[in-house]
């Protein structure tokens, strides 16, 4: 089973949702609704890196309206 | 295909309530009843005291929501108003296991920014900037006023537990107040939980989440027996206590129920029904049967529960009935995915990799967003901004609705429950300025288990460019590690290789491995005299070797807590000594074991 998460040669987004959580997502699949694109489409390790630098407190930060 | 793996809707979704709201009420309900029972007594009331006393204790080092609080406490009455301390005071507590090696300790501390821990007297030393605050039982006054605990909102954190991480440091969960009130809630709705006051047996250590599912239990007004490390490795000593304090729940994982069943079989023919909380590693099928027969004759209730740190605890639960082991159904609450790699669900039947989602779902890895986003990644299912956690596991699922365990997609194991990651293990080996390469893997031995074996390469001498003349041997590398891994992480059995073994793809080809050998005899240390010689013997059996000499350290060999206790028995049954796991402990060389049981029997 290949995992589409775990791959180094593929090309992935970063999404953000309302709390200002962070995901790693596979570029050729439909981001899922209630998220939006932050970065990409870029390599595997260039997506990591731009999580790293731009979500520093991983506890959830609704934005207004939350 | 996806709805029929989701836990059954008994109530419209909304947040559970909070465990401290839920333990006000319990004290206001009934003071007077234990809330411990054991060892050191607390009725609802006192612990009500005890907890709000402490907290305000650490309010004052700057406990608050968002805050973690180092607790490092041996098992016992102290650790529960320890716990409860640190939620009432709004912070999240993180276990720090006064038997871990300090190194491993001070990271852990580190890493969760820990400020303050709540201690024994006699505990490892701390680094100078943490505070270390001793916790004791002194009596409250009874006319002090307890403050309410603080207020706080589902997504402050609850506690942090440390796991092993595969690139040689461990990582922390950060799980929250909502995610453990669901759980608990989960638990009720599914019926795991009795709907009655229940006296409930805490067993698994603080560092392993399913300690939460127990400790929990009083914020529902459930009385808890604490176990100490006697009680729960000897099994007359825990019959004894199930006993004395008519226990109705216990929790325990497959290698321990191997070790207890005995006495617990004998109780249950006896007609004192007990309901096990089994979880922490696959059940065998031989387990599954067995409890299952149990359950069937009426004599006792024995649960499967399933779930990563990551979804906080358990997320999926099967009574265990029926001829064959699986992990059940979703608590009410989790969202189950069986995916594919384009993460469609799979069909019925066919193998996927489990997802979970739902309010039980963690914060993430404490300071690792990068590998947080990849693991909580969003959940196209909800498509409502939330994450599902990917586990690793691969399951598939079955046509009653629940689903079947069927293996790591990674190199994860389960070694008596604790969840280890080899390629930490082999970090940390490969930091041995000898060792110029690692492979851990596990190995089933059938006389003592699962083992961890070790595979190294030894690095290029300086100089000459001679290699193996300079590979550190065994011992120096089970002092290596031993320094900064738990035990349960410890190599049981070290081989030295000229190469690692490789795949076309240039991986090391695990399979290719030779079979782990223990150590050659050395000449002289034949064990001497009947005690000697029997325990040799007994050694050799439990664990696995086909020689002992009498200088043999039993850890060095691949000895463990639940080995120690057979070891125990089996002495019992041929000499006729009552001895504890704890003097194997203190004995480890064979020699000093046999002179210790002498004296035992002389003092007969």
């Amino acid at each position: 089973m290949s995992n589409p998460f775990e791959d180094p040669e593929g090309t992935y987004l970063v999404l953000v949702n309302q709390n200002r959580q962070h995901s790693l997502w596979p570029e050729h699949l439909e981001p899922p609704q209630g998220w939006t694109v932050a970065h990409g489409a870029d390599g595997y390790q260039a997506s990591l890196d731009y999580i790293e630098e731009h979500w520093r407190d991983l506890s959830p930060q609704p934005t207004a309206g939350h | 295909m996806t709805e029929l793996l989701e836990g059954p809707r008994h109530t419209a979704p909304g947040p559970a309530t909070d465990l401290l709201v839920r333990f006000q009420q319990a004290v206001a309900a009934t003071p007077d009843r234990h809330a411990v029972r054991h060892p050191d007594p607390l009725t609802f009331a006192e612990l009500d005291r005890q907890s709000a006393r402490l907290a305000r204790v650490l309010a004052g080092h700057g406990a608050a929501p968002g805050r973690h609080v180092g607790v490092s406490l041996p098992r016992g009455t102290r650790l529960v108003v320890a716990l409860l301390a640190v939620w009432r005071a709004g912070a999240a507590y993180v276990p720090l296991d006064p038997a871990y090696p300090p190194e491993r300790l001070h990271a852990m501390a580190r890493d969760a920014g820990v400020e303050v821990v709540l201690t024994d007297d006699g505990g490892p030393a701390w680094p100078r900037d943490v505070l270390s605050l001793p916790v004791t039982l002194t009596p409250a006054a009874p006319d002090a006023a307890a403050t309410p605990p603080v207020q706080v909102r589902a997504q402050d954190p609850a506690y942090v537990i440390h796991t092993s991480g595969s690139t040689g440091v461990p990582k922390g969960v950060e799980t929250t107040r909502g995610a453990v009130a669901s759980l608990v809630d989960g638990l009720e709705q599914a019926g795991i939980y009795d709907g009655q006051h229940r006296v409930v047996a805490w067993n698994a250590s603080m560092s392993f989440d399913a300690s939460v599912q127990q400790w929990a239990r009083v914020c529902r007004g459930d009385s808890l027996v604490v176990l100490d490390e006697a009680e729960r490795t000897q099994p007359e000593r825990l019959a004894a206590v199930l006993d004395e304090h008519g226990v109705h729940d216990l929790d325990l994982t497959p290698s321990h129920w191997h070790l207890l069943r005995e006495e617990l079989l004998a109780r249950a023919a006896a007609g004192r029904r007990l309901r096990l909380f089994v979880g922490g590693e696959p059940v065998p099928v031989h387990t599954w049967r067995e409890l299952a027969a149990e359950r069937e004759a009426g004599r006792l209730d024995a649960v499967n529960l399933y779930g990563p740190t990551e979804c906080t605890v358990d997320a999926t639960a099967a009574w265990i009935a029926g001829p064959a082991p699986h992990i059940g159904r979703p608590l009410p609450g989790v969202r189950a995915h069986v995916l594919d790699a384009a993460l469609r669900p799979v069909p019925l039947g066919e193998e996927g990799e489990l997802h979970l989602a739902g309010p039980q779902v963690a914060t993430g890895y404490l300071h690792r967003p990068a590998l947080t986003a990849a693991r909580f990644v969003a959940d196209p299912f909800a498509a409502d901004g939330t994450r599902m956690y990917r586990t690793g596991d691969r399951v598939r699922g079955r046509a009653d609705g629940s689903i079947e365990y069927l293996g790591r997609a990674d190199r994860q194991v389960k070694i008596r429950g604790y969840r280890v990651e080899l390629g930490e293990i082999e970090a940390s080996l490969a930091g041995h300025p000898g060792v110029a390469e690692a492979v851990v893997t596990l190995h089933r031995n059938a006389a003592a288990g699962e083992q961890l074996a070790a595979y190294y390469v030894a690095a290029p001498a300086s100089g000459d460019g001679g290699a193996a003349a300079d590979a550190p041997d065994a011992d120096a590398l089970r002092a290596h590690v031993g320094a900064v891994l738990p035990q349960f992480m410890l190599p049981a059995v070290y081989t030295v290789l000229d190469a690692m073994p490789l795949t076309v793809n240039g991986k090391v080809d695990v399979a290719a491995l030779p079979a782990p050998e223990p150590a050659p005899v050395a000449p002289g240390g034949v064990p001497e005299g009947e005690v000697e010689t029997l325990i040799a013997a007994v050694w050799a059996e439990v664990l696995g070797r086909p020689q002992i000499r009498s200088d043999d350290d039993f850890f060095a060999m691949g000895g463990h807590s639940l080995i120690a206790l057979r070891v125990v028995n089996r002495l019992k049954k041929k000499f006729g000594v009552a001895m504890s796991a704890r003097e194997v402990y203190r004995h480890p060389r064979l020699d000093d074991l046999a002179r210790h049981v002498e004296s035992l029997r002389a003092g007969r």
